[in-house]
């Protein structure tokens, strides 16, 4: 093993999950999904065709059983499936006159399963008018339910093929948090020892925390406009995450400031260390404490619930902050670099 | 010679950026299940890393006209 491959290492890891990370993240196929069905209401006793638009779905492929749910108490099967497309079918339900819901109008969902693609389901799909008395427990025909193990992302709505963004948006602000941690290292270090060379390597993580936060704020909006309906929402974490880059902006008009260079190194450094808690506290705490955002993971709930983030996800999703955040690693040692020969000439002159 | 590197290099930031408000109208973003949403991402971190390297560049050139002096 050569000297500089020693040295290199961690960047081409980087580099290479960075690779990986884009192939996989584009590459791997959302599960087939149910986009949408039509109409969405209908009542006991109606026989009711429905138009059904799939999403990633073979319907032509294999036979297709389609159930409308309630609970585990009513399963309503088809009386007839008209297959157009892979992703269009028209299904005939006749709900049944004797059934008799707790409310008048109960949410139903759509279960589609397929013997290719496996079962997919559609919560909350329709509303169904309760008949005035009957039954509350009907079971036309036993499901079937095929479970089909591939290697794909959950199928969102909203979302769709954006969820992707999952393995380039987020990482910017994980890599920026780890980043932070290491600035925040680098100036402590400078305030006990008040060695130069950490107040260089703090404003080289510094510069680089920025691009990833402005890459996040950028990433972001570009995500919002197309899930959220705008660019700007003023969503409690879009806002908090703009006062946080903001913060660390400062610590540079900070620095301009002041020209005395021990004076500078050490007010900055005590300034980064005010920047990271405020980071910590924008962008951790105070978005959990609200229940007003749409981003996932507000209102005391665990950032990546189970249904945010399945396993697939998580398989390109970690390697993906491990690889932007050796990326950025690398930026600021560049950055420190220049800094370094930069005080040198500016010494000997 | 540098110049010359600057000034491909903005243009090809401008390029994709213009590329990038092309993709904005909402026919093309929405289409394909709004897979050029993660493209546009994408995009957006490219261009942010290549203007970050052209910031270093401008840097570097002036350390280098120091020494030269």
């Amino acid at each position: 093993m050569n000297k500089s491959f020693k040295k290199m290492w961690w960047k081409w890891l980087g580099a290479f999950l960075v690779i990986a990370t884009i192939l996989a993240g584009f590459l791997i196929p959302l599960k087939p999904g149910i986009q949408s069905i039509y109409p969405q209401s209908t009542a006991a006793g109606q026989t009711q065709e429905f138009k059904i638009v799939g999403y990633n779905t073979h319907f032509n492929d294999a036979e297709n059983n389609i159930y409308l749910k309630h609970l585990d108490d009513v399963w309503i099967c088809t009386d007839l499936i008209k297959v157009i497309n892979e992703t269009e079918l028209r299904a005939m339900f006749t709900i049944p006159s004797n059934l008799k819901l707790k409310k008048e109008y109960e949410n139903f969902s759509l279960v589609i399963n397929n013997d290719k693609d496996g079962y997919t389901l559609l919560p909350d799909a329709l509303k169904i008018k309760s008949a005035n008395n009957g039954i509350d427990r009907i079971k036309q025909c036993e499901p079937e339910l095929t479970k089909v193990v591939a290697l794909n992302f959950p199928y969102r709505n909203q979302l769709k093929e954006s969820i992707r963004n999952q393995f380039f948006h987020v990482p910017m602000w994980f890599a920026m948090t780890i980043l932070a941690i290491v600035s925040l290292i680098f100036s402590i270090k400078y305030l006990r020892k008040e060695k130069l060379q950490d107040d260089i390597k703090a404003v080289a993580f510094n510069n680089v925390i920025v691009l990833l936060g402005l890459m996040g704020l950028a990433t972001g909006m570009l995500w919002a406009k197309y899930t959220w309906g705008a660019w700007w929402n003023f969503d409690i974490k879009q806002t908090t995450a703009a006062i946080a880059v903001m913060i660390y902006l400062a610590y540079f008009v900070l620095r301009k400031s002041i020209t005395d260079m021990d004076k500078r190194a050490r007010i900055s450094a005590a300034f980064n260390i005010f920047a990271f808690v405020s980071l910590i506290a924008l962008t951790f705490v105070i978005p959990r404490m609200t229940e007003a955002s749409q981003h996932p993971g507000s209102g005391g709930n665990p950032g990546f619930g189970r249904e945010d983030l399945d396993s697939t996800m998580r398989m390109v999703f970690y390697p993906a902050i491990i690889g932007f955040t050796l990326i950025g690693t690398w930026i600021a040692q560049l950055i420190g670099r220049y800094f370094k020969v930069k005080h040198h000439i500016n010494l000997n002159e | 010679m540098k110049k010359w590197i600057v000034s491909s290099l903005i243009t090809l930031v401008c390029s994709s950026l213009a590329m990038a408000q092309d993709a904005g109208s909402d026919d093309v973003l929405r289409q394909t299940g709004k897979l050029y949403v993660a493209v546009g991402v994408l995009l957006i971190i490219f261009i942010g890393i290549l203007l970050f390297l052209l910031l270093l560049e401008r840097k570097i050139s002036k350390l280098e006209k120091l020494i030269d002096n």
